[in-house]
């Protein structure tokens, strides 16, 4: 984007603009996750931080017994470790899983018959905790539909969908941003090492290519997905390696037609290395179609990821990723259809954005591809 | 003449990515943990005896190249082995052989209804580039390209099945009817195929606009227009006709496509096709249909790309049947 008129013409397509300006708020959001983090969740509690299944096995057997008790500051009183839970707002429920364990065994013991009733101490928890936003996060109800409360509603944990979807942007975006840089490092370098020497070394690397390009990707997804296990690592990784030749064709056809120009001979006749020749001559030549198929790859990386993570073979529960929250909501979209709706949409978004910028890329960069106007 | 001399040609050319597709597959139940024989045995393995016994019956005990020769003559005599984790000891031929009508419906199905989306939509908009029509259009086929199509397909289950109650959600067959009947079966598979078709429309709407635009570009068209031809005959007739025919290609290399974004759909929608079993057999680690699937897949897209050049190059006189 060295020339001034691309920029300018970058900032007249509005729908590229718009889709950058989504994606660095996309992106903000995420390194806000990342800082509240550092925080300890102190404006966004983390969803997933929150001991679910003891918190949910707790939840449905104070709802069962529904019926019978007696006030919540009685129960407060009984159980200190509640109390110490509500008087710190914005921690992570602290419970270790052996006090949960003991918390239960006792509830279980007096049978609650002393308590007035279970849903007003949840009510009480719910307003102790009214102030702040997201706290509900913490304890509410499973299911609710989205609210002031819960911008997206929440999931059958009674986790806040909104907060999920926040943290598994960032699982997204970066799985996305990593798996390109993968495939750029090696399509570019296998790209350029064919495209440069041409002969032997080009017609195999262009064969490999060709097979790589003639299987189904998901198919080879799946099979090293079937090889290695599901995690995040090899997610990314397997991302990465799979979308190798499209960058490669696209970088030795670049290579090929500007290793022929006046100014390659001349950095060969002054004396520069081959690799000075191929990465400080040739490739910067090269740039501008690259960064627009590494645009496009953003979005494809991310569909592919969270395609993966939809099949289960992704990113794994807890962490969250737009993909298995999708898997999620597919099993409660009768019931809870938000579930689905919010991490598809914002999928969504992200990769219309991304196609919007690398449209508005390519033609800025290219003048040929510039409407009339 | 040398139209045979081309298909021969590429027909030689395909070899080598045949061999290596089945090197990949072959290498499948090598690279799994565990040795092949363990693998194979699944729950038995902790018997050495038998372990023993699978190994010599199958030359697992041979050296590789020994091992995948005989392997290769199993395959091509039809034997893909049996399956592991799915239905164990059932042949893994059987298994795919029941999923090849539900996955070929579904996938032919979905592409002719992509084409009669993609061609009027493309054409239309060709006439009159940059018109209101054209940039709508642009603008739809752009935001369906980012569509992750497993969210779609579960918006229209929630509008069509869970709110309006008009269609099934899963499955192929309604499990309440005794025996097979096709209006059941084709109401069914409208919502996976129209969630299909309306992903290649997006790319495919594009492409009939590109190739009409640069048809009409070219001097035969002028040339029409000049001897006075009503201008729907040289649209429809002249124009058309050829910028139709590049469209035979991008078919064959559609398949790939077809199949993978053919995994997503067919899991919403639990439609019992090839991709299904391919995430099933993930999931059991059923390694032999897993080698089976890619085998398949890769010689399904492999057979498409060879059949839609050798159609294009039949089509299309002007192309060089010498490769550069």
């Amino acid at each position: 984007m060295s020339n001034p008129d691309a920029l300018h013409y970058f900032l007249g397509n509005r729908l590229a603009v718009c889709g950058l300006a989504l994606l660095c708020l996309l992106y903000l959001l995420a390194g806000f996750t990342f800082l509240n983090d550092a925080l300890g969740h102190a404006v966004v509690p983390d969803p997933d931080e929150l001991r679910i299944t003891e918190k949910s096995v707790l939840f449905r057997e104070t709802s069962r017994r529904a019926a019978c008790a007696l006030d919540g500051s009685a129960l407060l009183a009984e159980f200190p470790v509640l109390s110490d839970a509500l008087a710190v707002p914005g921690k992570a429920f602290p419970l270790p899983f052996a006090g949960f364990r003991l918390l239960r065994q006792r509830l279980a013991a007096i049978g609650l018959e002393n308590l007035e009733s279970v849903n007003s101490f949840v009510q009480r928890f719910e307003v102790v905790h009214e102030n702040k936003v997201f706290e509900l996060v913490l304890f509410s109800s499973e299911n609710q539909p989205p609210s002031p409360t819960h911008l997206f509603g929440s999931d059958e944990f009674g986790r806040d969908v909104f907060a999920r979807v926040l943290y598994a942007s960032r699982i997204s975006l970066s799985v996305g941003f990593l798996a390109v840089v993968i495939a750029l490092s090696l399509g570019v370098l296998l790209g350029c090492l064919a495209g440069y020497y041409g002969g032997f070394l080009d017609s195999v690397i262009m064969r490999l290519a060709d097979v790589w390009m003639s299987l189904p990707g998901m198919m080879l997804l799946l099979t090293f997905v079937a090889l290695t296990g599901a995690n995040l690592a090899s997610t990314i990784l397997l991302i990465g390696v799979l979308s190798w030749p499209s960058p490669a064709r696209l970088v030795r056809a670049e290579v090929l037609s500007l290793r022929q120009r006046e100014f390659v001979e001349a950095a060969k006749a002054i004396g520069c290395t081959q690799t000075q020749i191929i990465f400080r001559h040739i490739l910067p030549n090269a740039l501008a179609p690259i960064i627009v198929q590494a645009t496009l790859f953003l979005a494809g990386a991310i569909l592919l990821e969270s395609g993966l993570s939809f099949l289960g073979l992704g990113v794994q529960p807890p962490t969250a990723s737009w993909g298995n929250m999708l898997s999620n909501g597919l099993s409660y979209l009768r019931t809870s259809p938000w579930q689905a709706f919010f991490p598809g949409f914002m999928l969504f978004l992200t990769v219309l954005s991304f196609n919007f910028v690398a449209e508005g890329l390519r033609e800025a960069l290219d003048p040929k591809r510039r409407r009339g106007p | 003449m040398a139209l045979t001399r081309y298909a021969v040609k590429r027909l030689l050319g395909i070899l080598p990515l045949l061999f290596l597709l089945s090197l990949l597959s072959f290498s499948i139940i090598h690279l799994a943990p565990g040795s092949p024989a363990s693998t194979l045995l699944g729950e038995k393995a902790f018997d050495p005896a038998a372990v023993q016994a699978l190994e010599e019956r199958l030359g697992l005990d041979q050296p590789l190249p020994l091992q995948y020769l005989s392997w290769l003559s199993r395959v091509l005599s039809g034997d893909l082995g049996q399956s592991i984790g799915l239905k164990p000891g059932y042949p893994v031929i059987q298994l795919l052989g029941e999923r090849v009508f539900p996955t070929l419906a579904l996938s032919v199905s979905s592409l002719l209804l992509a084409l009669l989306i993609a061609v009027p939509l493309g054409v239309t908009s060709a006439l009159k580039p940059h018109s209101f029509f054209d940039r709508f259009f642009s603008f739809l086929a752009f935001a369906e390209f980012s569509l992750p199509n497993f969210w779609l397909a579960m918006m229209l289950i929630l509008v069509f099945s869970v709110s309006l109650n008009w269609l099934p959600s899963s499955g192929m067959a309604d499990p309440r009817l005794a025996s097979f009947s096709w209006p059941d079966f084709f109401a069914h598979l409208l919502l996976p195929m129209v969630v299909l078709a309306l992903g290649e429309a997006a790319a495919l709407t594009r492409y009939v606009r590109g190739s009409m635009l640069e048809v009409l570009q070219q001097e035969f068209i002028r040339t029409a227009k000049a001897k006075g031809l009503p201008s729907h005959v040289v649209f429809y007739k002249h124009a058309l006709r050829n910028a139709l025919l590049p469209l035979l290609t991008l078919l064959g290399y559609s398949i790939p496509g077809l199949l993978s974004g053919a995994v997503l759909t067919e899991t919403v929608f639990g439609w019992p096709g090839m991709g299904r079993l391919a995430v099933n057999a993930v999931f059991s680690r059923d390694y032999p249909v897993l080698m089976a699937e890619v085998l398949l897949f890769g010689f399904l897209t492999l057979i498409g790309n060879l059949v839609a050049d050798i159609l294009y190059a039949c089509a299309d006189p002007r192309i060089r049947y010498e490769q550069p």
